[in-house]
């Protein structure tokens, strides 16, 4: 290029005059990347947080995922020994004398497809947790639910195991219309679990059913002295004061989804003082009353009215997913009466929880867990009874309802149990709590077709290979 | 000319570089760490996610439940803790924060907190109300709870949100805010019928609902 060519200026090749001003420049093209990326910054210095002050907010919206039901069964429940756990050609492990069964030749109950339970020793049915969802659920409803079994070693006696994944789905998208995810137990969880994959936002904690009740309105004194109106006004006034003064944070960089979080309980809140007490009261709905045994007349204080109305609120999307939690399944007492009368009445529940669902016409996704579980001596007897805590023989369990027929399942069972009648902790989820809460979450998102909320959530945690051998839901 | 565009150019990409990077708050308070770095426990992310104000090294915290009440007390001079506000406590216990993390925040959290403002803010009536003198009153001198809501001038409810705010914000209120607890007051008095905005319950009812706010607002729960 000659040094003439050099000397001819961009603008006096376009024709135009010398560029002096701001727009010129532009049009000469020379700004056009500072311009986007410095007005905005500059907009925010001269204006300071007031420049967002005109943001929408954008609070997140429910997704339509399947309700999520984790029910823990505190203290080691014999979880091995109500479903009967299998080798990994699903044939029966060489003996069950640890495991409170006898030897190998277990009678077999067979219940949602072809799952083995514990079947009828002398005329009773041994499973009691069977039993119990038989008594509460109806045959349309188990014919609409399948059942996974997760071997898994877990510790005794103990909050530590990370079953817990409310956290992850909610992270996924599983929110409540009105309440947060709900849960038993004031901690962070809301169940005698830890968290694994995510930590779940912090449950609303229903100690009682007023605690429900009075979660979306206001009490006390407001209660009495506000009328209706009044009330509505003032969670509005709470609402706007509230974003008035968390815009603040604006100014502090990555905190947006804080304020969000805020913002949106406050705006959530107007609904939901708007809407009143009855909105989440299951007694409105006289069926589902029935499903538990409640009526108006029913303490608050009551287990099933406090577990209805939490399910109740699950499965309407009103609440997030619910965490309730079973005591008293530390019960090696060397008797099997105890743990039979505890196994009885945690399927019970889980048959009252699919029983609502099928009233409410939702599908609903229950996952069992507990922490370790109980050996029997060895003994050829069936009934022998619960000798002490092992928590190598830990299973956790999934129910899946769908209203509109039984999920389709490839297996029944994810990994498997060894001849020391103990999972298999070479298998994936056999020696990880966690990882086998990864593979309940795969299946759940699984079932949403919506395998794309489990990299999104719990991102490497299992490898593709490995996803393919856990879910199990088709 | 062109060695002249190019000393431009010279001189706006750095400057562009400066305000890009000057003003931004690059990696500030420690934030944004690798999340799987950082729990070295978890085989995924159990902290609690990015939201975490500790995580981001947010300024602000949220008090916890038993904070909230000994907050509350304190910076309304109530001293006794009567059995109707131990009550409410405990019910709204399980909606009241059980850590400091701000992102912990949901709406039964806020319900629960302006319904427990809402006793305290009832004893702190109870207590000024006693108090002859109006002068002598620290947050309510300026209403006449004598007569009812409609009575309340704009200087006098001004003056008495003024002191909440001072006291419980530790600072004046804003414009915005002003704006915002009047508007209640308008709406407030608009929600009773001729009658009952002239009987002196209405002025109690007021101020109980506009210290409940103010009591109950973010910068009254968090630090």
């Amino acid at each position: 290029m000659s040094k003439n060519k050099k000397e001819i200026p961009m603008w006096a090749k376009t024709g135009h005059a010398k560029p002096v001003t701001r727009r010129d420049f532009l049009s000469a093209g020379l700004l056009p990347f500072a311009a986007s990326m410095i007005v905005p910054n500059w907009v925010s210095l001269l204006l300071g947080p007031q420049a967002n002050a005109q943001t929408a907010i954008s609070c997140p919206l429910p997704d339509s995922l399947i309700p999520f039901v984790t029910v823990n069964l505190s203290g080691g429940a014999a979880m091995a020994s109500n479903f009967v756990p299998m080798n990994a050609k699903r044939e029966p492990i060489s003996s069950y004398s640890k495991l409170g069964l006898g030897d190998n030749q277990v009678p077999i109950e067979k219940e949602f497809g072809n799952v083995p339970f514990a079947g009828i020793n002398n005329g009773v049915l041994i499973s009691k947790f069977l039993t119990g969802i038989r008594a509460q659920a109806n045959a349309a409803t188990l014919a609409n639910t399948a059942f996974i079994a997760i071997p898994c070693d877990s510790q005794n006696d103990t909050s530590s195991n990370k079953f817990d994944i409310s956290g992850a789905v909610t992270r996924a998208g599983l929110i409540g219309t009105n309440f947060p995810n709900l849960g038993r137990v004031n901690n962070g969880t809301g169940l005698k679990q830890a968290a694994a994959i995510v930590a779940p936002p912090s449950p609303l904690v229903v100690s009682n059913y007023t605690a429900l009740l009075t979660a979306i309105g206001y009490g006390a004194a407001l209660g009495t002295a506000l009328n209706t109106t009044q009330k509505n006004s003032l969670a509005k006034l709470m609402s706007d004061l509230n974003t008035s003064q968390t815009r603040k944070l604006a100014s502090i960089q990555g905190t947006d989804g804080i304020k969000n979080v805020l913002d949106c309980a406050g705006i959530k809140n107007v609904d939901v003082v708007a809407k009143g007490a009855s909105s989440v009261d299951p007694r409105q709905n006289a069926n589902f009353s029935q499903i538990w045994g409640v009526n108006t007349n029913t303490a608050v204080t009551n287990r099933e009215l406090i577990f209805g109305a939490m399910v109740y609120n699950s499965l309407i999307g009103q609440a997030g997913s619910s965490n309730l939690d079973l005591g008293g399944y530390d019960y090696h007492d060397n008797t099997r009466t105890s743990g039979d009368t505890k196994d009885l009445d945690a399927g019970t529940v889980i048959g009252r929880i699919l029983q609502s669902a099928a009233v409410l016409q939702k599908p609903v996704f229950v996952y069992v867990v507990s922490d370790g579980s109980v050996f029997s001596q060895d003994s050829q007897s069936r009934t022998a009874g619960w000798a002490g805590d092992r928590g190598s023989n830990g299973v956790a369990y999934v129910l899946y309802y769908d209203p509109k027929g039984r999920p389709a399942t490839s297996d029944y069972q994810i990994g498997q149990f060894n001849d020391n009648q103990a999972a298999d902790t070479s298998f994936i989820t056999g020696g990880n709590p966690e990882l086998a809460a990864a593979a309940v979450f795969a299946n759940w998102c699984q079932a949403n077709k919506r395998n794309d909320l489990f990299a999104k959530v719990a991102g490497r945690i299992l490898s593709t290979d490995q996803l393919s051998q856990v879910i199990k839901v088709a | 000319m062109m060695n002249k565009y190019i000393k431009m150019t010279l001189l706006f990409v750095p400057l562009m570089g400066l305000a890009v990077f000057g003003f931004n708050n690059c990696a500030r308070y420690n934030q944004l760490n690798d999340s799987a770095s950082t729990d070295s426990a978890s085989l995924g992310n159990t902290d609690s996610g990015s939201l975490s104000s500790q995580k981001l090294g947010l300024p602000y915290a949220l008090l916890s439940a038993e904070q909230t009440l000994t907050s509350m007390m304190k910076v309304t001079n109530v001293t006794t803790i009567s059995n109707t506000l131990l009550s409410e406590y405990n019910v709204r216990y399980g909606s009241l924060a059980a850590g400091n993390d701000l992102s912990m925040a949901n709406g039964p959290l806020f319900l629960g907190t302006t319904s427990l403002a809402g006793e305290v803010c009832n004893n702190l009536l109870t207590q000024e109300k006693g108090v002859m003198d109006p002068a002598a009153r620290n947050f309510f001198g300026s209403i006449n709870f004598a007569s009812g809501a409609t009575s309340v001038t704009d200087t006098s409810f001004n003056t008495s949100v003024r002191g909440m705010a001072r006291s419980f914000w530790g600072r004046n209120e804003t414009t915005e805010e002003l704006a915002l607890i009047q508007q209640y007051k308008t709406d407030f008095i608009s929600a009773l019928d001729e009658t009952t905005r002239t009987q002196a319950a209405s002025t109690s009812n007021l101020m109980l609902a506009s210290c409940a706010a103010i009591l109950s607002s973010v910068d009254a729960i968090s630090y």
